[in-house]
């Protein structure tokens, strides 16, 4: 019995030695991300937005959006890419195989009629049924093919795409007007440097109407679930994401709102479908290329909410999703191994991944470790219920710290949200321990399991269900 | 290390300091981010009150507190902002030319009081802080010189896109709307040793109205070595040209560089030069995919002119001429039949 008492007390040491360096990353990070946050902020206030958005000179962009299944939202999505305020863009909705009514919304919506384009097919991709344009919208394009996954899409996408430079989002996400404007006026200020931009998106159980008169995002769904998600988001783009961007190890463009310069999509090989999921794959290929070859470049978050994109409504659907996130984590993580520790990798092999590996890779691990010791531990009695609790309720309330540094670095650059949502979104904050990372330890725990069996599936969730429908 | 009940070893009375620090600066924390909201709104709107009534005449700038002046003076409130800035300007200048001078985010907004104040320092002191070449700097000096519509900040903002301290596509877009001004400036920019000046001179005479200087700027540009240079003359043509120009325009077409050729198919367009419409079709068979875009977009902008010379190169012996030929005949929408005659292959194929 006192070996089992001694495993279990070692086994929370090297757990709580653990934590104390998860922790302590996020703390330094979020000193760097709000140093960011501030230079950005002030650096914003020197920008004629007005001239930049008025004028022929600013640099034109293909906006590209796979879609698969997206019945409900896609029409509202459309509308968004079409409606943002920028001089010229066009858009490439890739319509990857649906085999709901999505492509018949579209048409409906937007009077589709086929079109003959010869494009070159730069990027291999599933067979291309037929490509369409509106009748209304001049530049929109709608590509139908066979299903091949979303990189495949996107890669489609590519082959149309006419301009220098291609934002890839994702086709239940509702851009907020200013959204291109705001991630090319990033890019636009170094253009020689600066070859992805990417930014935070919101999420709610129906995007479509999530935003205000303006298209902005303003409104947080009223369910719980969606709210820790909403959370999620906030603490993974404001209290890393920004830091990373200061240190140029911004290792996730995400999906929903990536830009890129074309030709350095180009370079590396379009978006790879031999991942399960092709976002952070991309962003660790360009920078293993670049660093490998010594070149100048950064890859930027921006301090901004650009748009919200359709989160989970339900258990299930949540831990399938972020399932697939842990796996391509780990697929790209023992993909570009690699790059740990390497010097000529510089901040992304020092800083980057080791901090993707520690807080992310072997998260689930020491996640299990310590609810089997915990567990153990109490019923054994080799732990002491009262410090436990206490030590459990200050790592609850150092996880509602960070989520309310996050929220208030969101809150000073968008001032989105209503006073009573602010209110929310930090009493959420503590809660976060107990009601929402068990689920997400869940997901991490499935999905590492379904790495080690080598499952490449999407496993998309089913789309909520609208509260009209 | 196994004693029951005990672990982890940590004083209890340590732990509950601990959870009641934590739980405090949660507290703290949610209490400033929302009440600095609420501060912050409140703040913003009486700043947009003292704007509304600075701007109607209804109120004195004299009457208010320099730390609320200096909220609207360095706001977007318009005409409220430079009589807050001018009121701050006269009751003193010194201070906030020491702030101008000094380091750090304060060095913007001093510049920017001080020019919306109409200090007749303001200028000056931009032009050391440009000297500075600090890129937050340098970007703040744009945007203010750029709310000016005078000589000097016409000025600032040609050397500053001679300089090249800040992106010159930056400072280049804040030129647009002063061109018809700055003519003879930017011509004489058009032979600056530097290719990048002159690409942006070209660019920018774009802008500018129809005059015969321009034409001939262009025409000398269109030899130089840089094609660069080339292409930004082609696009110089494609509004400036005429008549005269045409054998330019189409030497450019037969450019070795492919964007040059791009940039002289969609000129010819642009110009609605239908005489070259037939080279311009040629392009369709470009190994280049950049160029066979811009002569299709070009074919289609020429209108009847840019149906026949596609018309005719439906029959052309390169599939790529084909091929962009039935696109452009689709884009016309007069031969619906295409579609569905060349829809089955829509991909061009690889290597080019």
């Amino acid at each position: 019995m006192s070996i089992a008492r001694e495993a279990v007390q070692w086994t929370v040491l090297v757990c709580l030695g653990y934590l104390l360096v998860v922790y302590g990353s996020f703390l330094v990070m979020i000193g760097i991300s709000a140093l960011e946050e501030r230079l950005r902020r002030s650096r914003r206030r020197l920008e004629s937005f007005a001239r930049v958005r008025g004028s022929e000179l600013t640099i034109p962009v293909t906006i590209v959006a796979p879609i698969y299944n997206e019945e409900p939202v896609v029409a509202a999505a459309t509308r968004s890419f079409l409606d943002v305020d920028y001089p010229e863009f066009e858009v490439v909705v890739v319509n990857d195989g649906s085999t709901d009514g999505t492509f018949a919304a579209l048409e409906r919506e937007f009077e589709l009629e086929p079109m003959t384009r010869f494009f070159r097919k730069q990027y291999e991709s599933a067979e291309v049924r037929g490509l369409y344009r509106s009748r209304t919208r001049a530049n929109l394009v709608v590509v139908d093919k066979e299903n091949g996954g979303k990189a495949d899409a996107l890669n489609a996408g590519l082959n149309l795409a006419r301009y220098r430079y291609v934002c890839g989002v994702d086709g239940d996400t509702i851009l907020a007007p200013t959204s291109l404007l705001k991630g090319m006026r990033l890019a636009l200020s170094d253009p020689e440097r600066v070859i992805g931009v990417t930014g935070h998106i919101a999420i709610n159980g129906e995007p479509e109407r999530a935003v205000n008169a303006d298209g902005d995002p303003s409104r947080l769904d009223p369910r719980t679930l969606l709210a820790f998600q909403h959370l999620d988001y906030l603490r993974s783009f404001f209290n890393n994401r920004l830091g990373w961007t200061r240190l140029n190890t911004m290792l996730c463009a995400v999906g929903a709102f990536q830009i890129w310069r074309r030709d350095v999509l180009e370079e590396v090989g379009g978006f790879s479908t031999s991942f399960s999921c092709e976002d952070i794959e991309l962003t660790f290929r360009v920078h293993e290329r670049f660093r490998r070859e010594r070149r100048a470049y950064q890859i930027v978050s921006l301090p901004e909410t650009v748009g919200v994109t359709e989160g989970p409504d339900g258990v299930r659907k949540l831990v399938a999703q972020r399932e697939r996130w842990q796996r391509v984590i780990l697929e790209t993580v023992f993909h570009y191994r690699h790059m740990l520790f390497r010097p000529r990798y510089g901040t992304v092999g020092f800083v980057g991944v080791p901090l993707f590996v520690v807080s992310e890779v072997l998260a689930p691990v020491f996640e299990m470790l310590a609810l089997a010791a915990v567990v153990a531990g109490l019923a054994l009695h080799a732990l002491a219920l009262e410090p436990t609790l206490l030590m459990l309720a200050a790592l609850a309330l150092l996880n509602g710290l960070l989520a309310s540094t996050a929220v208030l670095l969101e809150d000073r650059n968008s001032r989105a949200y209503a006073v009573r949502d602010l209110a929310r979104l930090i009493a959420l904050g503590p809660l976060d321990l107990f009601c929402y990372r068990p689920l997400i330890f869940w997901a991490r725990a499935k999905g590492t399991w379904r790495f080690l069996r080598g499952d490449k599936g999407w496993h998309k969730f089913e789309r909520n269900v609208r509260a009209s429908a | 290390m196994n004693g029951a009940g005990r672990f982890p070893m940590v004083p209890t009375s340590l732990l509950t300091a601990a959870v009641a620090a934590l739980g405090a600066a949660w507290l703290g924390l949610a209490v400033w981010i929302v009440g600095g909201r609420l501060v912050g709104g409140r703040r913003r709107r009486r700043s947009a009150a003292v704007a509304d009534g600075l701007a109607s005449g209804r109120l004195a700038a004299r009457s208010f507190r320099s730390r609320r002046l200096r909220l609207v003076a360095d706001g977007d409130f318009g005409v409220a902002s430079a009589r807050a800035a001018a009121e701050l300007v006269r009751r003193d200048s010194p201070a906030l030319l020491r702030s101008a001078r000094r380091p750090g985010f304060r060095r913007t907004g001093a510049l920017r009081v001080l020019a919306r104040g109409g200090s007749p320092a303001a200028f000056a002191a931009l032009r050391e802080a440009r000297a500075d070449a600090r890129p937050s700097v340098t970007a703040g000096v744009v945007a203010i010189a750029a709310e000016f519509d005078t000589q000097m900040a016409d000025r600032l903002l040609l050397e500053l896109l001679v300089v090249g301290d800040h992106p010159r596509s930056r400072t280049a877009t804040e030129l647009v709307p002063r061109v018809p001004r700055l003519v003879d400036e930017l011509l004489a920019l058009t032979d600056h040793s530097e290719p990048a000046v002159r690409y942006w001179a070209l660019m920018l005479l774009r802008y500018a109205d129809s005059e015969p200087g321009i034409a001939a700027a262009a025409v000398s540009a269109s030899t130089a070595e840089e094609p660069l240079v080339r292409g930004a003359a082609a696009r110089l043509l494609g509004v400036a040209g005429g008549s005269w120009e045409l054998p330019v325009l189409r030497a450019l077409l037969g450019d070795d560089v492919f964007f040059v050729r791009a940039h002289a198919a969609r000129a010819v367009g642009e110009l609605g030069a239908q005489a070259l419409a037939a080279d311009v079709a040629a392009l369709l068979a470009d190994e280049n995919w950049w160029t066979r875009a811009a002569a299709k977009e070009s074919l289609l902008v020429l209108g009847p002119a840019g149906l026949e010379a596609a018309l005719a190169m439906r029959g052309d012996d390169d599939r790529f001429a084909r091929d962009g030929a039935s696109e452009v005949v689709d884009g016309f929408g007069r031969d619906r039949d295409v579609h569905g005659r060349a829809g089955m292959r829509l991909v061009e194929g690889f290597g080019r």
